[in-house]
C-alpha cells in the first residue's frame, strides 16, 4: 500500500509568545516493512530546525520560534509504502523457539522493552490474575498476545476525553475506558509481565472505507512485540487486529514518554492546539522497492 | 592524654596497637603531649566558632523542618605519607579512566554489554541511564570532569573504594576551609611537616575546565550552574565559582537559541562554552527531562547534542556510580585498560540473585544493606547496630523489590583520635578523594576526611552526625 499522510499542527496563543523551543517526532519510520519515500515540513512563521535520531532510532526535529508570534502552523507531508507481504498472521513455535524465548540472552537483549515504566507499571498480582488463564491456554507467546489483544478490546470502552496523556495503565484499568494510548499502556504491561518484549508505537491509521476502525482523527498508538526468529509484530488492541499494512509507523519507544509527537516550551500565555490528519491511499498493494 | 585511648580491634591511623604513634604522626604526637589541656580546649572551641563566623553551613533535610548546621571540626589531621599517597593516586586515575571509558561506551556502541561483561539490563534499565545522551559527541570524550571517590581503610590498613561519585560530588570547599581554620588556629601543628599546599589547585581545575571546551575554543566562557541558595551545597557552589573566577548562574540567567547557550548580562547576551553544572540531570532541561523543572534551561540538551556547549560532569553519569554497577568496576578496569585494579572494591552481594539473597536475608544482623538508588547514608541498614524491628522492615522491602538492594560485609573502618575535652577517643573515618580530568588526569592532594563522631558509629555523612578533619599529604 502506498499512502500520503498530511498533518496540520496548528498552535494558537491567547497572547503573543516568544522563545519557543519545540521537538517533533513525525517522520514515518524507514525500514524493511515500510519505506518513507518523502517527508516534507513547512513552518509558518518560517523558523530554523535541526534533526537527530534518538536512542530508539526515531527521527527528531528541534525547532526554535524565537520572535513574538500569535500562532504557529506546522504542515508535515509524508509518502509511505508498506509492503503487504511483510506480515504474518500466525507464528508456530518450535521447541528451539520456546527455548530461545526463555533464554537469558533474549531477555537481556530486549531488557528496555521488559521494564516497568511510569505508564506501564501494574502490580504483579493484578497482572497474574488478569492473564493466568490466557497464559495457560496459549500454546506459545504469540497466541497469548492475541488473547490479550482481544481481552483489552472486549473489556475497554473507547471513550475519548475519559483519560489524559498522563493516565497510566493502572488508572485506565480501574476505569475500563480510554483511548488508544490507554489500551496500549495496559497491553505493554501484560506482555512484559510474561517476559514478552513489547514496545509502544505511535503512528497513523488508514481507515479507508472501513469506518469500524477507531483512531483516525489524529495520531494512533499500538503495540509491537518481539518473538524469537521473527521481527517486531504489531498488535492494535483498540481495534483487536494485527497492525499490518493499514498502520503507518512513526516512532517507537518504551512508552509514550519516549515518542511524544509534539512538545515545546515557550514564554507567554495559554495555547490552543489543533491537529488535523489525513491519510490517503495512493495505490493499492504496490510492492516496496526494498 | 592518650593513656586511656584504646585502638581496640581497628586499624588506627595514628597509633599502633601498643599505643606508640606511627612514624609520620610522631612529631604531632609530641606536640600534643606538650600542650596544656586548657589550651587545646580553647583552640578547639575557637575552631568551631570560626566555621560559624564564616557561615560555612549545610542544610539537613528533614520531614518537618530543614535546618542549617556547621560541620563539627576535629583538629587531629588525617596524615597520609607520600609513598602511600602516590600509590593511591595511580589507583584513582586508573579507576576514573575506566569509568570514563565505560560511560563513553554505554552511550555509544555498548560494546561492554555486547561482550557480556555486565548484565545488560542492569545498565539500560537503571534509573540513571538516559537514552537522551546517546551518540552525543562529548568534547574530548570527557564525561567525568570531577570525580569524588569515597575511600575507606579496612582493619588491615588497606585502602578500598566504597563509592564512586560521578554526578555532582560536593565537599571541595570544606577541604579548603578545614585547611584555612587549621592554619589560623593550629599554625604550630604544621611545624616540622612538609605537606602539599592547596594554593595552586584552582588553577589546575580551571585549566581542566578550559581544556574540555567545545571545538577547542581558547579562553572559553565558563559558568557554574547552581540550583540556587536553597540547595544544601550552595556554599560549595559559590566558593568554587569565586575561587575559579567564573560566573555563578541559575537556570533563569541562561537561554538557548538556535542550539547555542547564552548568558544574559547587562550588556546583552554572551555565549557560554562550558557549564560546570551542579544541577541534577532530571532538572537540566525541561524540554527533554522533567517538564516542570524551573531550575534548568530549555534546549540545553539540543545545544549539547550540537556540540556547542560542554556540560560537566556529563549528563547520564549516574549509570556508572550506581551501587549495582559498582560491583563491576574492577571488571571494567580489566576490560578497558587491560590492567589489574590497583584499589580494591568492598565485596558486594546482589540481592536479585536468589542464592545471594537467601544468604543475606539469613545474615541481616551481620551485614550492611543499601538501597541502590539512595545516597547520603539514608535508607541504610547496619546489621550489627540494628534492632530486630528495623531488620524486619528491610526484610520486607528486600522481598518486595530485591533488585533495589545490595549488601556488603561490615567493614571495620580505620579510626583516628577525636578530641573529647577530657581525652581522645577513636572514631571511624573515610576519605573523599577528588580526581579532575582535563587534558591530563589530576588527583587533588588529600581530600575531605570525614569522621563519624557518634561513639561507635560507622556513618560519616554530615547529614547524619559526621564531622571533618584536615587531610595532609606529606612531601618527604
Amino acid at each position: 500500500m502506498k499512502y500520503k499522510v498530511t498533518q496540520n499542527t496548528h498552535y494558537r496563543y491567547e497572547h503573543s509568545v516568544s522563545q519557543s523551543i519545540n521537538q517533533i517526532r513525525l517522520k514515518p519510520i524507514d525500514d524493511v516493512k515500510q519505506e518513507c519515500l518523502s517527508f516534507k515540513k513547512e513552518f509558518s512563521p518560517d523558523v530554523p530546525s535541526y534533526t537527530y535520531y534518538d536512542y530508539w532510532g526515531n527521527h527528531v526535529e528541534t525547532f526554535y520560534a524565537w520572535e513574538d508570534h500569535n500562532e504557529l502552523l506546522l504542515v508535515t507531508t509524508s509518502e509511505v509504502i508498506i509492503d503487504p507481504y511483510a506480515f504474518i498472521n500466525t507464528l508456530s513455535f518450535s521447541p528451539q523457539m520456546h527455548d530461545a524465548f526463555r533464554s537469558t540472552s533474549f531477555q537481556q537483549q530486549y531488557a528496555e522493552f521488559l521494564m516497568k515504566t511510569y505508564y506501564t507499571t501494574l502490580d504483579d498480582e493484578i497482572c497474574e490474575q488478569l492473564t493466568v488463564d490466557f497464559w495457560n491456554q496459549s500454546p506459545n507467546p504469540f497466541e497469548y498476545v492475541k488473547l490479550v489483544n482481544k481481552y483489552i478490546y472486549d473489556t475497554f470502552t473507547y471513550q475519548p476525553g475519559s483519560t489524559t496523556v498522563q493516565t497510566t495503565a493502572a488508572e485506565a484499568l480501574a476505569k475500563k475506558e480510554g483511548v488508544c494510548q490507554d489500551y496500549t499502556n495496559l497491553m505493554l504491561a501484560l506482555c512484559r509481565y510474561r517476559g514478552i518484549p513489547a514496545r509502544y508505537v505511535s503512528g497513523y491509521l488508514y481507515v479507508g472505507e472501513n469506518s469500524a476502525m477507531r483512531g483516525d482523527s489524529a495520531t494512533h498508538a499500538w503495540v509491537e512485540v518481539k518473538m524469537p526468529t521473527a521481527g517486531w509484530i504489531g498488535f492494535d488492541p483498540t481495534n483487536n487486529v494485527l497492525a499490518q499494512d493499514q498502520h503507518i509507523r512513526v516512532a517507537v519507544g518504551r512508552d509514550y514518554a519516549d515518542i511524544v509527537p509534539l512538545k515545546g516550551i515557550y514564554h507567554g500565555g495559554i495555547q490552543h492546539l489543533d491537529v488535523k490528519v489525513s491519510v490517503h491511499a495512493i495505490e493499492e498493494n504496490v510492492k516496496s522497492m526494498k | 592524654m592518650f593513656k586511656t585511648y584504646k585502638t581496640e580491634s581497628f586499624f588506627d591511623e595514628m597509633l599502633q596497637q601498643q599505643g606508640q604513634p606511627r612514624s609520620h604522626y610522631q612529631v604531632l604526637y609530641n606536640r600534643l603531649a606538650s600542650l596544656p589541656h586548657d589550651e587545646l580546649q580553647n583552640r578547639h572551641e575557637a575552631a568551631q566558632q570560626n566555621f560559624l563566623r564564616q557561615g560555612i553551613t549545610f542544610t539537613v533535610y528533614h520531614e518537618n523542618q530543614d535546618s542549617e548546621r556547621t560541620i563539627p571540626f576535629d583538629f587531629i589531621p588525617n596524615i597520609i605519607p607520600k609513598d602511600e599517597w602516590q600509590n593511591l593516586e595511580k589507583g584513582l586515575i586508573q579507576r576514573v579512566k575506566a569509568l570514563n571509558l565505560f560511560l563513553d561506551d554505554i552511550y555509544n556502541s555498548q560494546q561492554i554489554l555486547k561482550d557480556g561483561l555486565i548484565p545488560r539490563d542492569l545498565v539500560v534499565t537503571c534509573s540513571h541511564f538516559y537514552p537522551q545522551v546517546t551518540k552525543i559527541k562529548v568534547p574530548r570524550r570527557n564525561h567525568i570532569f570531577m570525580a569524588g571517590v569515597d575511600l575507606i581503610k579496612d582493619d588491615q590498613g588497606e585502602f578500598r573504594v566504597l563509592e564512586d561519585n560521578l554526578r555532582n560530588p560536593s565537599g571541595l570547599s570544606y577541604v579548603f576551609q578545614n585547611r584555612y581554620v587549621m592554619r589560623q588556629i593550629f599554625p604550630d601543628f604544621f611545624q616540622d611537616y612538609d605537606i602539599n599546599s592547596l594554593e595552586n589547585q584552582f588553577s589546575h581545575i580551571h585549566e581542566a575546565l578550559s581544556s574540555i571546551a567545545p571545538n577547542g575554543v581558547s579562553n572559553p566562557n565558563i559558568v557554574l550552574l547552581t540550583p540556587g541558595v536553597y540547595n544544601s551545597a550552595y556554599f560549595d557552589h559559590s566558593f568554587i565559582a569565586q575561587q575559579l573566577g567564573i560566573e555563578l548562574v541559575e537556570g533563569r540567567d541562561l537561554l538557548v537559541r538556535d542550539r547555542t547557550v547564552y548568558m544574559k548580562t547587562t550588556r546583552g547576551l554572551r555565549r557560554v562554552d562550558v557549564i560546570y553544572r551542579r544541577i541534577d540531570d532530571d532538572y537540566l532541561d525541561p524540554l527533554e527531562f522533567l517538564p516542570d523543572s524551573m531550575l534548568g534551561v530549555a534546549g540545553l540538551m539540543d545545544a549539547y547534542r550540537a556540540g556547542n556547549v560542554t556540560i560537566s560532569n556529563g549528563v547520564g553519569n549516574g549509570v556508572a556510580d550506581d551501587k549495582a554497577i559498582y560491583h563491576y568496576v574492577p571488571s571494567m578496569i580489566r576490560y578497558y585498560l587491560g590492567e589489574e585494579p590497583l584499589i580494591k572494591n568492598v565485596e558486594t552481594y546482589f540481592l536479585r540473585d536468589p542464592e545471594q539473597r537467601q544468604y543475606v536475608l539469613a545474615n541481616l544482623d551481620k551485614l550492611v544493606v543499601k538501597q541502590t538508588n539512595a545516597s547520603g547514608g539514608y535508607n541504610m541498614l547496619i546489621g550489627p547496630q540494628s534492632t530486630s524491628e528495623i531488620r524486619e522492615i528491610f526484610r520486607k522491602k528486600i522481598q518486595q523489590n530485591p533488585a533495589n538492594f545490595i549488601a556488603q560485609p561490615v567493614i571495620k573502618l580505620s579510626r583516628l583520635p577525636v578530641f573529647r575535652g577530657e581525652n581522645f577517643s577513636g572514631c571511624h573515618i573515610d576519605l573523599r578523594a577528588f580526581v579532575f580530568n582535563g587534558e591530563h588526569p589530576h588527583v587533588f592532594p588529600g581530600g575531605l576526611t570525614r569522621v563519624a563522631l557518634k561513639e561507635g558509629s560507622l556513618i560519616v555523612n554530615s547529614s547524619q552526625g559526621g564531622g571533618a578533619k584536615d587531610t595532609w599529604v606529606t612531601q618527604d
